[in-house]
C-alpha cells in the first residue's frame, strides 16, 4: 500500500525538476531524477534512517542559507528544497512525512514562479494538482482505515475532485484582488530582448542571427505599412565605437489613455497593443509613437520606458502616427559629436556629397544602398578604425555600420542626426490577427534632422529579402502563447475591470434574456423541487401523516414499517409494499419507469 | 478550531485538523506573496489551493450525507458483559472512510455502497434503563484537511439487566431434599411454556391434541408444568453483602436455578415475584431486579 504514496510522492518530485529544468543545470537535475528513483530500484523505501537523514538535513540547511545570503538566493533555496525532499523520500516515511514532500515540492513549483512565465507551467500544475490530489485521498484514506484497499476508485474520485476544482479555480483567478500592473520576473535567468542604452556597432551578430521572438503586435486600430519600422531607442551620443542613448525623460504618457501628445504629426493612426517577448529597456512601438495606454515615459526623441525596469511579458498599448518626418524639439550639440580625427578624414571621403541636409541625405543613402552590400558578418581588422574599413575597403556590413556610417558622415557636414535602434518588418500570424516580430528583425536606421520640417527618417542599408514562412503548427502554438500571456500573465487591476465592463455590457445587452432566466429561476426551479419532493415514498409519509402517523427522522424505513403496521393495521399491508419498493429503488439500483400511483391511492383509501 | 452547526436532528461540526491548518497558513502565505509580486502565476496557484478547499469541503459534506442507519440493540443486555449492538448503515451513493461512533466506541467503514452491517459491542457498568443519544458519523475523507462530524439524536432505549455470572445453586441449597421435587415435576401439565408434541396417550385432555400435526396419528401438545419446587429467593439466600453485587448475585441465582428446572420467585428489597419457569418469568425477574 505504501508504495503508492512513494510512487505519488516521486512523481511530484518529477514535477518539480521538470519545472526546473531550463534553470538549473541539466546535471543537477538529471542527478535528482536519478538518486529519487533509488527507493524504488532497491524495492526498500528506507535508506536513510530519520537520524542520519535529519543531520544531513541541518547540515544541507546552513551550506544552502549561507550561499542564498551571499549569492542567488531563491536558486540556493530551490536546491536546498530539492536535497531536503530527496532527504525526505530516502528516510522512514509515516503520513507527516509524506505531507512534507507535498510541502516541499509544492515549495519548490512556487519558487519556479519567480523565473518562468512560460505557458508550459500551467501543464506542471495540472499534473501537480491531480498528482497531489489523489496523493492526499489516499494518504487521508491509509491513516483512516490502515490500507489503501479500492485504489481504481479512489483514483476516479480523485479525478472527479480535479476536474470539479478546475472551474472554481478559473473563477478564483478571475476575482482574486489584484492591485495595479502585473508582475515581471526580473531574474538575471530571463533573457533580454536586443534594445539596449547602448550599441557596439562591431559586436551585433549574436542579436541579428537570433530567431527569438521580440515582441508581438495586435493591431487594434489602423493598418500597418508594408514594411513597419518599429521604434525603439535613439542613440545620440557616438564614442570610441560605440552608440549611447541620452536619458533625459521628457514627459509620460498618461496613464490609461489613448490621447496623443500635444506633438501633432499628420498622418493615419494606428493603434497597437504591444506584448514583449523579453525583459526590456525600452519598448519597441511602431514609428512614430505619439501616446499610449500604459505608464510610459517618454525619452528624448521618443523612446519608450516603463516607469519601473521591465521585463517579461509586458503588455502596452500604443497609438503611433505612420509619418516620415517627427516634428520633435530642435536639436542641440550632441547630434553633431564626431571623434575630430574622423570627422576630417569624413568630410574629405564624401566632399563630394554635400548639400542641402536633405539632399545630402537622400544622396548618401541612395550609394550606400546602390554601392554596398548587405551582411550579418561584419568584421574589421583591429588596428582599423570599423567605420572607415567599412568605408573606403569593406563596403559589406549590418545595418547598424551603415546607420552609423550615414550618421556620422553627415555630423561631420554640420548636420544633426541620431541613430534608431528598432525593428523593421512583421511575420503575419493569421491564425491569431497579429504580428510577430524576431529578434533577428532587429534593425538600424538613421534619423536626420531637416531645418524647418523635423527629424527625417533615412535608412541607407541595402533591402534584404527575409524567409517569413512559418509552419501552421507554429502558428497555432504561438497564438497559444500569445493568449496566455495577454490574459493570464498580464492579467491585471485594469483586465479586472475591463472585464467587469465587458460583463456588465453583457448584460445590459441581454436584459431581456434575464427577464427570462428570473422567470424561469421563479418557476421552474420550485417545480423541479417538487418534483423531486414528490418522490413516491415522501407522499407515501404524507399519506400516513395525514393518518396520524410520522416518521420520526431517526426511524429506518424499516422501522417505520413495524410501527405502521403495529399502530395501524391495515395501511400497514399498502405501506409494506410501498417501503419495499422504496428500498429497492433507494439502496437495490432499480429503475422505476414510473411511480406506483396505485398503491398510493389504496394507502389513501385504507 | 471547530464549528458547530445545528440542523433538525442532528448537529455538525467541523474541526480543522493540523494538516488543514497548515493549508491554510500556506494558502495566506502564498496569497500574501501573490498579493505583493502580482505574479499571476503565484495567483494560479493560490486559486487551485483555494479552489481544491472549497471543493474538499463539498466532497466532504457529500461524504457524510445520504447515509441513513440503524441501531439494533440485542435482546438482552447484561451490566460489566459486551453486547453487540447491530449498526446497519446504508447509502444510495459510494462513501469512503466513515468512522461510526457509539457510546465511545469508533469503527472505521472503509467503502461504504448500499448497505454496511457491523457489530459494536459495548459494555454498561450500570444496570436500569439506558438510552444511547448520540451517534455520531465523522469524516475527515478526501484529505485529512478537516474533519466532519455529524451528531445524530438517537433515543434508543434499552434495559441493562444486572450482571449474570456463571453460579452454582448447590453452593446455595440442600439439593437432597430438592431433587425428588424436581423430577416430580417435570410432569406434562398445562400452565408452564411449550415443550413440543408427544404421541397421543389415553387419558390426554382433548384440546391438548396438535390438530394440524395429527394427520397421520394423534399428537399431544407438552408444556412445562408448574415445578413442585419452588424457591423463592431473597436476601438471607445471598452471600453479598453490597447492594449492587447482592442484586447480580440473585440475578445469577435465579438464572441457574431456571435453567436447572426450578421454580424461582423473588423477595428482595421490595420486589415480590411469585415462584414461576420459562423465559418470560425469567426477562421479568431479571427486569425489576435492573428497576431496583
Amino acid at each position: 500500500m505504501k508504495k503508492i504514496l512513494l510512487i505519488e510522492a516521486i512523481l511530484l518530485s518529477y514535477s518539480g525538476l521538470v519545472a526546473l529544468i531550463p534553470y538549473i543545470p541539466l546535471s543537477v537535475t538529471i542527478f535528482f531524477s536519478l538518486i529519487n528513483l533509488l527507493p524504488i530500484s532497491r524495492g526498500n523505501d528506507v535508506i536513510l534512517n530519520n537520524r542520519i537523514s535529519g543531520i544531513l538535513a541541518v547540515l544541507f540547511s546552513i551550506l544552502f542559507i549561507g550561499q542564498a545570503l551571499t549569492g542567488e538566493p531563491v536558486r540556493s533555496i530551490v536546491y536546498l528544497l530539492l536535497t531536503l525532499n530527496t532527504l525526505k523520500i530516502f528516510g522512514e516515511k509515516r503520513a507527516g512525512d509524506y505531507m512534507q514532500i507535498l510541502l516541499l515540492n509544492f515549495l519548490i513549483l512556487a519558487s519556479v514562479t519567480t523565473f518562468t512565465i512560460e505557458p508550459s507551467f500551467l501543464i506542471l500544475i495540472l499534473v501537480f494538482t491531480v498528482v497531489s490530489i489523489n496523493f492526499l485521498v489516499n494518504l487521508s484514506t491509509y491513516e483512516t482505515s490502515g490500507e489503501i484497499s479500492e485504489i481504481k476508485e479512489l483514483i476516479r474520485f480523485s479525478g472527479k475532485i480535479f476536474l470539479a476544482s478546475i472551474p472554481l479555480a478559473v473563477l478564483f483567478f478571475l476575482i482574486l484582488p489584484r492591485s495595479g500592473s502585473s508582475y515581471f520576473p526580473s531574474s538575471s535567468m530571463y533573457r533580454k530582448v536586443g534594445l539596449s542604452d547602448r550599441i557596439d556597432i562591431t559586436n551585433m551578430e549574436k542579436l541579428l542571427k537570433s530567431g527569438k521572438i521580440a515582441f508581438r503586435v495586435r493591431v487594434l486600430k489602423g493598418k500597418l505599412p508594408p514594411l513597419p519600422y518599429w521604434r525603439g531607442i535613439t542613440y545620440e551620443i557616438f564614442r570610441r565605437g560605440s552608440w549611447y542613448h541620452r536619458r533625459e525623460a521628457v514627459g509620460s504618457f498618461p496613464l490609461n489613455t489613448e490621447r496623443i501628445l500635444p506633438l501633432p504629426l499628420r498622418g493615419r493612426q494606428i493603434v497597437q497593443e504591444i506584448t514583449l517577448e523579453g525583459s526590456a529597456g525600452f519598448l519597441p512601438a511602431l514609428d512614430k509613437p505619439m501616446g499610449g495606454k500604459f505608464p510610459f515615459r517618454v525619452f528624448v526623441s521618443r523612446s519608450l520606458v516603463f516607469k519601473t525596469p521591465a521585463s517579461g511579458r509586458l503588455k502596452y498599448r500604443v497609438v503611433s502616427v505612420d509619418a516620415k518626418i517627427l516634428s520633435d524639439e530642435p536639436p542641440d550639440e550632441n547630434y553633431l559629436s564626431v571623434p575630430p580625427s574622423l570627422a576630417d578624414t569624413l568630410r574629405k571621403l564624401f566632399k563630394d556629397f554635400e548639400d542641402t541636409p536633405e539632399k545630402m541625405a537622400e544622396k548618401l543613402s541612395l550609394y550606400f544602398r546602390s554601392r554596398f552590400t548587405y551582411s550579418l558578418d561584419f568584421k574589421a581588422p583591429r588596428e582599423e578604425d570599423p567605420i572607415l574599413y567599412f568605408l573606403t575597403k569593406g563596403k559589406t556590413g549590418h545595418c547598424e555600420i551603415f546607420a552609423s556610417s550615414m550618421a556620422l558622415i553627415l555630423r561631420s557636414f554640420g548636420i544633426p542626426t541620431r541613430l534608431v535602434g528598432g525593428y523593421l518588418g512583421a511575420t503575419y500570424n493569421k491564425i491569431g490577427n497579429y504580428f510577430v516580430v524576431k529578434e533577428s528583425d532587429a534593425h538600424s536606421w538613421v534619423e536626420v534632422f531637416i531645418p524647418g520640417m523635423g527629424w527625417e527618417r533615412y535608412d541607407p542599408s541595402p533591402p534584404v529579402k527575409k524567409k517569413r514562412r512559418i509552419s501552421r503548427l507554429y502558428l497555432y502554438i504561438d497564438y497559444l502563447k500569445l493568449i496566455w500571456y495577454n490574459n493570464v500573465v498580464n492579467y491585471d487591476l485594469f483586465s479586472q475591470l475591463e472585464t467587469l465592463g465587458r460583463i456588465s455590457r453583457s448584460a445590459e445587452k441581454w436584459k431581456f434574456s434575464r427577464r427570462w432566466l428570473l422567470l424561469l429561476l421563479v418557476f421552474v426551479v420550485p417545480f423541479l423541487r417538487k418534483r423531486r419532493r414528490q418522490h413516491f415514498y415522501v407522499e407515501a409519509l404524507k399519506i400516513l401523516e395525514r393518518k396520524g402517523i410520522k416518521k420520526e427522522p431517526w426511524e429506518t424505513a424499516g422501522e417505520f414499517l413495524v410501527r405502521v403496521k403495529r399502530e395501524k393495521g391495515d395501511p400497514g399491508k399498502v405501506f409494506e409494499k410501498i417501503t419495499r419498493l422504496y428500498e429497492e429503488v433507494e439502496f437495490g439500483g432499480k429503475n422505476l419507469q414510473s411511480p406506483p400511483t396505485e398503491l398510493l391511492k389504496r394507502l389513501k383509501k385504507s | 478550531m471547530k464549528f458547530r452547526f445545528q440542523f433538525d436532528h442532528k448537529t455538525s461540526y467541523i474541526k480543522v485538523n493540523r494538516r488543514g491548518t497548515i493549508y491554510i497558513l500556506l494558502t495566506i502565505a502564498i496569497g500574501f506573496a501573490a498579493t505583493n509580486t502580482m505574479n499571476n502565476l503565484l495567483y494560479i496557484l493560490l486559486s487551485f489551493l483555494l479552489a481544491i478547499m472549497g471543493i474538499s469541503g463539498i466532497f466532504a459534506r457529500k461524504n457524510l450525507s445520504g447515509i441513513t442507519f440503524s441501531v439494533l440493540p440485542p435482546p438482552e443486555i447484561y451490566r460489566n458483559t459486551p453486547a453487540p449492538f447491530k449498526i446497519i448503515l446504508r447509502s444510495r451513493s459510494k462513501k469512503f472512510n466513515v468512522i461510526v461512533e457509539i457510546e465511545g466506541v469508533k469503527r472505521t467503514v472503509s467503502t461504504l455502497d448500499g448497505e454496511f452491517q457491523l457489530t459494536i459491542p459495548l459494555k454498561f457498568a450500570r444496570r436500569g434503563i439506558h438510552r444511547i443519544e448520540r451517534f455520531t458519523l465523522t469524516s475527515s475523507f478526501p484529505f485529512g484537511f478537516f474533519t466532519r462530524e455529524e451528531v445524530y439524536e438517537l433515543p434508543v432505549e434499552f434495559i441493562v439487566y444486572p450482571h449474570v455470572y456463571r453460579i452454582s445453586p448447590e453452593d446455595y441449597f440442600h439439593f437432597d431434599s430438592l431433587t425428588a421435587g424436581i423430577r416430580e415435576g417435570r410432569r406434562m401439565g398445562t400452565g408452564g411454556d411449550f415443550m413440543g408434541l408427544r404421541k397421543y396417550e389415553d387419558g390426554d385432555p382433548v384440546r391438548l391434541i396438535h390438530w394440524k400435526a395429527s394427520s397421520k396419528e394423534l399428537v399431544t401438545k407438552v408444556f412445562s408444568g408448574p415445578s413442585s419446587v419452588e424457591i423463592v429467593l431473597g436476601e438471607r439466600d445471598l452471600k453479598s453483602r453490597d447492594l449492587e453485587d447482592q442484586i447480580d448475585e440473585i440475578a445469577s441465582l435465579t438464572v441457574a436455578l431456571l435453567r436447572s428446572g426450578y421454580s424461582v420467585g423473588i423477595n428482595f428489597h421490595g420486589v415480590k415475584i411469585r415462584p414461576g419457569t420459562g423465559e418470560h418469568h425469567r426477562i421479568k425477574i431479571l427486569s425489576r431486579l435492573s428497576k431496583i
